[in-house]
């Protein structure tokens, strides 16, 4: 139970800080309502507190160059609700040059308004459309902005973005993380390329973790304690 | 009388033959855009990534006067590249979006005669 109530404080935290309302997902032609996907991208800001409790969240305000992000469409049905789960609909960008798609997967491609079309599938028809304003990255946060981790421990860091006007921006980050200094200290286990990075403790020693995103970077220290398993050290 | 009702029989024929045809159209309720692109009867400049929805209207005249039509309208684009336009399902509106920079004409028909040119430019996105 607290669980459920800390997992919709968290959703509504969100929305409040990406600007959301639930005036922002009805279609400009009224035909139906557009709601923001969090079911399977990770690491995805806007999505941040959805957990399990939902798998969709009103839209942001500002969505990340290089970010994915997903998009759903439902109509409205008679009596002014929505047809939930209707399927027949593909989610198109008005341009090419600001957003591709492939199914409800969109991925942003350069700043500027882009109007996404639910259209129906097998012919040209349009149901409605959406506006969303695509930013690129200004600023990242590292939260935490520095780790201390005792050798064999590993912790995630998230990235949080904004843009050059301070809107946090939504959307699975598309980031490179490299050691600039310290290597050996620290293991990245697998290939991280979003927001989010499990950072590994391998061996005493500091290092500085560098994740760029877009032209934005920062840099997280790392401080490493003790001799781990890792690198065959004697406390583990 | 008979070279009168002649007369007048000629008058009224042409008056119903040659004087009818497509009087005005205009694009009605086009719909808020987020920048500053715009869209009116007279012409247009929205930035790619831009669409907007309205409603063709068509107005014919007779001898009679002048009547809306309601049925028959379609709007085409010279330039799928620049612009697109689909049919709105369920009712008479059209969504009119840029695609990719350049100029095209929009172009609002009557059974396939051309009532209503509105010339359109699309500019790079609004950053």
């Amino acid at each position: 139970m607290r669980g459920q109530r800390f997992a919709w404080g968290a959703a509504m935290g969100a929305a409040l800080v990406f600007g959301c309302s639930s005036s922002n997902d009805s279609g400009v032609l009224g035909n139906g309502q557009f709601r923001y996907l969090c079911g399977s991208l990770l690491g995805d800001a806007a999505c941040t507190g959805a957990g399990s409790l939902s798998s969709e969240v009103d839209l942001p305000s500002v969505i990340a160059v290089g970010a994915t992000f997903q998009i759903g469409y439902a109509p409205n049905n008679g009596s002014g609700g929505t047809v939930e789960g209707a399927n027949g609909y593909e989610i198109v960008p008005a341009s090419d040059e600001l957003a591709l798609a492939s199914g409800n997967t969109i991925v942003a491609q350069e700043g500027g308004y882009v109007a996404l079309l639910a259209r129906h599938a097998g012919n040209a028809d349009v149901d409605d459309f959406v506006h969303l304003r695509l930013s690129a990255i200004q600023t990242l946060q590292a939260s935490p902005s520095s780790l201390t981790l005792v050798a064999g421990e590993s912790q995630a860091v998230v990235l949080a973005a904004h843009d050059a006007r301070g809107a946090p921006l939504a959307g699975q980050l598309a980031c490179v993380w490299q050691m600039t200094s310290g290597a050996g200290t620290v293991a990245l286990p697998g290939t991280p390329s979003t927001g989010r990075v499990s950072v590994q403790g391998v061996s005493g020693g500091t290092a500085t973790l560098r994740a760029t995103c877009g032209a934005a970077s920062v840099d997280v220290p790392v401080t490493v304690s003790g001799s781990g398993a890792l690198d065959g050290g004697t406390d583990g | 009388m008979a070279r009168y009702r002649m007369g007048l029989s000629l008058v009224l024929l042409a008056a119903v033959a040659g004087c009818s045809g497509i009087d005005h159209a205009t694009l009605d309720g086009v719909t808020t855009m987020p920048d500053d692109s715009t869209l009116s009867n007279h012409g247009g400049t929205m930035h790619a990534g831009i669409a907007t929805g309205f409603t063709p209207r068509v107005w014919t005249h007779d001898f009679w006067g002048t009547h809306e039509q309601s049925s028959g309208i379609d709007v085409q684009t010279s330039d799928a590249t620049v612009l697109r336009v689909a049919h709105v399902t369920g009712d008479k509106r059209v969504v009119v979006w840029a695609a990719g920079e350049g100029s095209a004409t929009l172009t609002v028909t009557l059974d396939g005669s051309p009532a209503m040119n509105v010339p359109v430019m699309v500019t790079q996105p609004a950053p």
